[in-house]
């Protein structure tokens, strides 16, 4: 199951290791995520931003492995792709 | 006008078309993403006509508006952007005529507000624009001195903001920019961590207080708050007064990005810097791609971001001037206010060395605040990028030379 290369299939525990914030993100167990998905993520954004002056980014993401981003995307997309099909796509959709 | 929830179910994807494809935003895990427009389908979303029209930069709408509720504070720090004191809020708008302009938001499909002021809970009917932008679909996130705070505050806060940062500059017994916000700021930090919420730090960084940044990250990572998040000085509003002497140093701004990383790593916190910190960033030479990919991003005013001031005007930064737009008119405005040219405008008109700058398209040339400041052009590199500061000493240096 480690897969960094993007396929969509994820090692979602070393991916909780590299993200201790983002869990495993309602997945539940990596067979949630063995749909490999078409297309990607262009960009990722984590956590809020709570200050109402200016925008921070998490520079922490320069602390990942070589590896990470890729496996982070993937684990982006696959939680992405699990919460629209378990909420339903049209929730939050436009008009 | 409505004050009815009309948003999308609580904890439910939210997403909007763009040029490229999506944006899908989830509350938990917090999370923001750029999808294309084959990802997209195949999490199936219809295709959009929008996916015929030719690429740009700014988005369709704004990801993210900053709402200064209030003017008034019960502090008076000396480096405040916006001139608060406990007197200021004569113009800010009642909680009625903030309702039409949080539907604005709504119809745009802003993601994410930042509230803030002034001291946002000088305002008795805070909790009421917050969940007026929940019930709109819109997450609230809060800025905060925590001198406020209440236990009852905290219970309700911990559920309706995504997150809440709290300002805390220093740690006691040491003062920063005239007031002691560590004491409140502390203790509604733990209030709010002991209701549930996710806390943050800002932590606006000057000269006098550089040497600080490593214990306040050490106390915010003890206390366990979510992340700190470095903010650079600004001129605008007080700080303008003391701003040369209390910027930071070249050696300081130089050292920001790997004090931060290394703070980050030592203790197991995110660490967050600024969006006028970019140049800082970039004078490193990290990887761009992974810059790009977690946006880890300079000037985003009048792309991603949305400025709106105590009477509902926008800008395209909350430390730039607008020019009067209101908030009604998102739709319009976004499109075409002549606010946002200094920014959209800043990559096709950037002069040396931003222009060979490998990081141009990244850091956007620094923040807009301080080059109008500096400079009094809108269009002007950031003076105190370590590159272009290089390379205004060697002109300097060369023009000596010549003459």
């Amino acid at each position: 199951m480690n897969d960094p290369t993007g396929s969509g299939l994820l090692d979602v525990a070393r991916l909780r290791a590299l993200l201790p914030g983002l869990g495993t993100a309602g997945l539940g167990s990596a067979a949630a995520s063995g749909q490999p998905l078409r297309g990607k993520v262009l960009k990722l954004k984590l956590g809020f931003n709570p200050n109402s002056s200016s925008v921070g980014t998490t520079i922490v993401v320069f602390l990942w492995t070589l590896v990470a981003s890729g496996a982070v995307l993937s684990l982006a997309a696959a939680v992405l792709a699990h919460r629209l099909s378990r909420k339903g796509r049209g929730a939050g959709a436009p008009s | 006008m409505s004050d009815r929830a009309s948003g999308p179910a609580p904890g439910a994807p939210r997403w909007r078309y763009e040029r490229f494809g999506a944006i899908i935003a989830l509350d938990d895990p917090p999370i923001l993403a750029h999808v294309d427009q084959e990802l997209a389908t195949d999490l199936g979303l219809p295709p959009s006509p929008l996916w015929t029209e030719p690429p740009r930069e700014a988005l369709e709408a704004p990801v993210e508006a900053h709402l200064t509720v209030t003017k008034r504070c019960n502090l008076a720090c000396t480096h405040c952007y916006q001139e608060s004191t406990p007197a200021a809020g004569a113009t800010d708008l009642p909680l009625a005529e903030w309702l039409p302009r949080l539907d604005a938001l709504a119809r745009a499909r802003v993601f994410h507000v930042a509230i803030g002021g002034g001291e946002a809970l000088t305002r008795p009917d805070l909790l009421a624009i917050a969940e007026a932008a929940r019930a709109r679909g819109i997450t609230p996130n809060l800025t905060t001195n925590g001198a406020l705070v209440t236990p009852e505050f905290a219970a309700r806060a911990a559920t309706l903001f995504g997150q809440i940062n709290v300002s805390i500059d220093a740690l006691p017994p040491r003062h920063v920019f005239g007031v002691d916000k560590a004491t409140p700021g502390m203790r509604a930090a733990a209030a709010l961590v002991g209701a549930g919420a996710r806390v943050g730090v800002n932590l606006v960084v000057a000269r006098a207080n550089f040497a600080a940044i490593g214990e306040v990250v050490a106390w915010a990572a003890a206390a366990g708050l979510v992340e700190v998040e470095l903010l650079r000085l600004k001129p605008t509003g007080r700080a303008r007064a003391r701003y040369l002497e209390e910027r930071l140093t070249r050696e300081q701004r130089e050292r920001l990005f790997p004090l931060a990383l290394e703070l980050a790593t030592r203790h197991g916190i995110p660490v967050k810097l600024d969006c006028s910190a970019a140049p800082f960033v970039a004078c490193h030479a990290p990887d761009r791609e992974r810059m790009e990919l977690f946006e880890v991003a300079g000037c985003i005013g009048g792309l991603s971001l949305l400025g709106v001031d105590e009477r509902g005007r926008t800008s395209a930064c909350s430390f730039y001037p607008g020019r009067g737009d209101d908030l009604v008119d998102l739709a319009r405005g976004w499109q075409d206010s002549a606010s946002y040219a200094p920014f959209r405008d800043y990559i096709a008109a950037a002069e040396e060395p931003c222009r060979s700058c490998a990081y141009l398209s990244t850091c956007r040339g620094g923040c807009r605040a301080v080059a109008l400041f500096l400079t009094g052009r809108e269009n002007a590199p950031d003076p105190e990028c370590p590159r272009v500061e290089d390379d205004a000493c060697a002109r300097s240096s060369a023009a000596g030379a010549i003459d």
